[in-house]
């Protein structure tokens, strides 16, 4: 990338497109990995290969500070509310690409925790998402 | 779009009450392809009753009946509200319309942390990263800089909690041409961990406050000393360095103004002292990590004896947004003398233990009980600790007090660098200060005589009031050395190592005076001052303690009274745990 001069962030805001309106986002700090999380991202990664879906993509974020139900993950579907699953094994991992991304249905026994929805808010007000 | 019904319920309501009367609501009148009922652990906060969040709306619904719910279902369906029983917080110490009524949490220096992916420079930017340091460099310039940061209010997040703006400031007017600028990211205090969370989950927050407050001062080099035993925070960390090289926002002419600043990483090797600045200094010139006399302060003569200012990383994180939002947006939040927002690590015997970031002001009873949960498996509370080996205890009495910096120290703590420690009934002060005094002991750089013979003079002490050898004399001696130590050590770490004994000794001396006096520890934690004794009144000889007693020391007959061989006892307090009776006796 070339070297910026001013100006070029705002033009760089504007043109920046997200690469899909559906997400995965999930915590990966020191603890979020501890907990698991790097095992939780990799079945979601194999998951969404083996059922060929491309418009969701899988993101690394830090931590949520929500350190007694790691690991988090937050799924953003287009069309539905986003979702905070915490304490989210193996199994939960499956389901989570089964049952909410698959067949749009929130998973429920294991949805352990929505978001207040301070999570992501962007304080900077021209940059809401 | 369908309507989700999100449903928390303390633990206190057995058998989900609400959860199943809207279930069976949504059975009668067949919503099911309308309404969905989602059962949830944790909501974000708690309450004494049951709390329901209705998505995509965004409400929150408290202090309702089950005999409401109908009326709230009906209304949610058409796409109203029952206003009587929507929940909204009204923080005074947070005027800004940009809060969220639904949340105590005010997210500045957290701002990214948890919602961008830390490796990713163009997600940064593209949420309003680097806007500041634009703003900083074309508009503000670097007295406009320093007048924000001064607005703001904003104080050192790192502990001492110095004002930001005017150390910048000190250090700007030095004069001289090389000038350096410090990221302090040693994170030393035990349950500490609101730095490494920023570092691994948004460090060009850091980074552009760094590179603001090297154009504000005018130097061209930054160093951030981390802890080597943060390996993650330092690979991220560097990825954002060299990204933000690569596209023209640190090294030379920063974004086309002529401004040259870089930041290199000095790797900590984890000795608490090396966090004071100091030995921080020291440390980066590649000697060993001591403290030395302040004056001259580094403003004035720091790092290769040139004019340095040092910032914690909580305090660098929050430049952007001062730089962006206005000092004056920023000094309208928190109390009158503490602007802005802390991040706290609340950890020990709470529930939901976790990062959280309130606006000053916010008191412990919001923290520990709204937003952690309280107190885990329902224990009654204790004490918080605040500052850590540095800090002290606030008492339950102090539950209401709004939390700054003044009101901290007026009651004996301090602000510390935001680990914050919760303790229940079940822990003794005199064996929680054996973990601090042990701490402060290791880690003091055995410099001056004060803090390397005082410290491990009252931890000696403390050792013997916990075996029951504990005098009244005691006391005073602790409060003699302590006076030592406080006037006469070098550096903060010795001036400061007294502090939670001191504190504990205000707020819990009947308890020290137990151990000395009674040579009792009620909560069991000194082994040497407590009996474990079945009260053959109430035991009905069910057995439970024998099968789970590790040395299997209980003996009895199935419905007859146990009986507990007290010289066998290893005083794990099992027995006392499990007994369903009350009939194990701890005392
Ligand atoms: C023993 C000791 C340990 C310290 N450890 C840290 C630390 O880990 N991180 C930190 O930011 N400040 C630490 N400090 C405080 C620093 O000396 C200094 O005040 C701070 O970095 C200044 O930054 P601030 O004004 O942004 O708070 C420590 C101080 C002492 C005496
Ligand atoms: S007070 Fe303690 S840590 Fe500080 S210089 Fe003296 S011996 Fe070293
Ligand atoms: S668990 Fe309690 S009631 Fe049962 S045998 Fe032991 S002391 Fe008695
Ligand atoms: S305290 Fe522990 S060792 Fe002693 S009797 Fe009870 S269970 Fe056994």
């Amino acid at each position: 990338m070339d070297k910026m001069k001013k100006g070029d962030l705002s033009k760089f805001r504007k043109e920046y497109k997200k690469l899909s309106g559906s997400e995965i986002v999930i915590s990966m700090g020191t603890c979020g990995i501890a907990a698991g999380g790097d095992r939780v991202y990799k079945i979601i990664e194999k998951d969404l290969n083996d059922n060929g879906i491309k418009n969701v993509i899988i993101k690394k974020t830090g931590c949520l500070g929500l350190c007694f139900c790691e690991p988090n993950i937050i799924v953003r579907m287009e069309g539905m509310p986003e979702v905070l699953y915490g304490n989210v094994d193996e199994k939960t991992a499956h389901m989570i690409i089964s049952e909410h991304v698959i067949k749009k249905n929130i998973v429920n026994n294991y949805v352990i925790f929505m978001p207040t929805n301070d999570i992501g808010k962007n304080i900077f007000k021209d940059q809401g998402r | 779009m369908k309507k989700y019904i999100i449903v928390w319920e303390p633990d206190s309501q057995k058998g989900s009450p609400v959860n199943n009367a809207l279930l069976k609501i949504l059975n009668e009148k067949q919503l099911a392809e309308k309404m969905e009922i989602i059962r949830s652990p944790f909501i974000g906060f708690t309450s004494s009753g049951a709390i329901l969040r209705v998505m995509p709306d965004n409400l929150i619904y408290t202090g309702f009946r089950v005999e409401d719910l109908e009326g709230i279902v009906n209304a949610t369906l058409a796409g109203d509200r029952v206003d009587k029983f929507i929940s909204s917080y009204d923080n005074k110490f947070l005027p800004v319309e940009e809060k969220d009524p639904l949340s105590r949490q005010f997210k500045i220096v957290l701002r990214n942390v948890g919602y961008l992916d830390p490796e990713s420079i163009e997600e940064y930017i593209s949420r309003g990263g680097y806007k500041a340091l634009e703003k900083a460099l074309f508009e503000l310039g670097r007295d406009g800089v320093i007048a924000e940061m001064k607005a703001s209010g904003l104080r050192g997040r790192g502990g001492a909690g110095f004002p930001t703006g005017l150390k910048w400031e000190l250090t700007k007017k030095e004069a001289g041409e090389i000038k350096y600028a410090i990221c302090n990211a040693d994170e030393g205090d035990p349950g500490a961990y609101m730095d490494r969370a920023v570092l691994e989950g948004d460090p060009h927050s850091v980074v552009e406050g760094m590179i603001i407050g090297g154009f504000a001062v005018g130097c061209t080099q930054g160093f951030v000393y981390i802890r080597a035993e943060y390996p993650l925070a330092i690979e991220r960390l560097e990825k954002a360095l060299k990204d933000a090289r690569e596209m023209g926002l640190l090294g030379k002419d920063i974004l086309g103004s002529g401004f040259d600043f870089d930041i290199e990483l000095r790797w900590g090797a984890g000795a608490f002292v090396c966090g004071e600045e100091t030995a921080l200094i020291a440390s980066i010139e590649g000697k060993r990590g001591n403290p030395r006399p302040r004056p001259p302060f580094p403003s004035v003569s720091g790092l290769w004896e040139k004019p340095t200012f040092i910032n914690n990383v909580e305090t660098w994180a929050n430049v952007p947004v001062i730089i962006e939002k206005g000092g004056k947006w920023m000094g309208s939040i928190g109390t009158e003398k503490s602007k802005g927002t802390k991040v706290f690590a609340v950890t020990g015997k709470v529930k939901n233990p976790g990062l959280v970031e309130v606006p000053m002001g916010t008191t412990i009873r919001e923290i520990v009980y709204d937003i952690c949960g309280g107190i885990k498996d329902n224990k009654n509370f204790k004490a918080v600790q605040t500052g850590g080996p540095s800090g002290g205890v606030i008492a339950e009495k102090y539950l209401d007090m709004p939390v700054d910096y003044e009101s901290l120290q007026s009651i004996g703590s301090i602000m510390g660098s935001g680990g914050l420690i919760v303790m229940d009934e079940d822990d003794c002060m005199v064996d929680v200060n054996k973990f601090y005094l042990q701490f402060s002991v290791d880690e003091s750089c055995g410099k001056c005589m004060p803090c390397r013979i005082g410290g491990k003079q009252i931890l000696e002490i403390l050792e013997k009031i916990s075996k029951g050898n504990g005098e009244m004399t005691d006391i005073d001696k602790i409060y003699s050395i302590s006076n030592a130590m406080q006037k006469a050590s070098l550096c903060a770490l010795g001036q400061t190592t007294p502090n939670p004994v001191l504190s504990s000794l205000r707020y819990f001396e009947d308890e020290y005076l137990a151990h000395i006096k009674d040579k009792k520890c009620y909560t069991g934690k000194c082994k040497d001052l407590v009996q474990y004794t079945v009260i053959p009144e109430k035991c009905i000889g069910c057995g439970l303690c024998a099968t789970r007693c590790p040395v299997k020391c209980i003996t009895g007959e199935k419905r007859k009274p146990y009986l507990i061989d007290t010289k066998a006892c290893i005083k794990c307090g099992e027995c006392y745990n499990v007994c369903k009776f009350d009939a194990v006796k701890r005392g």
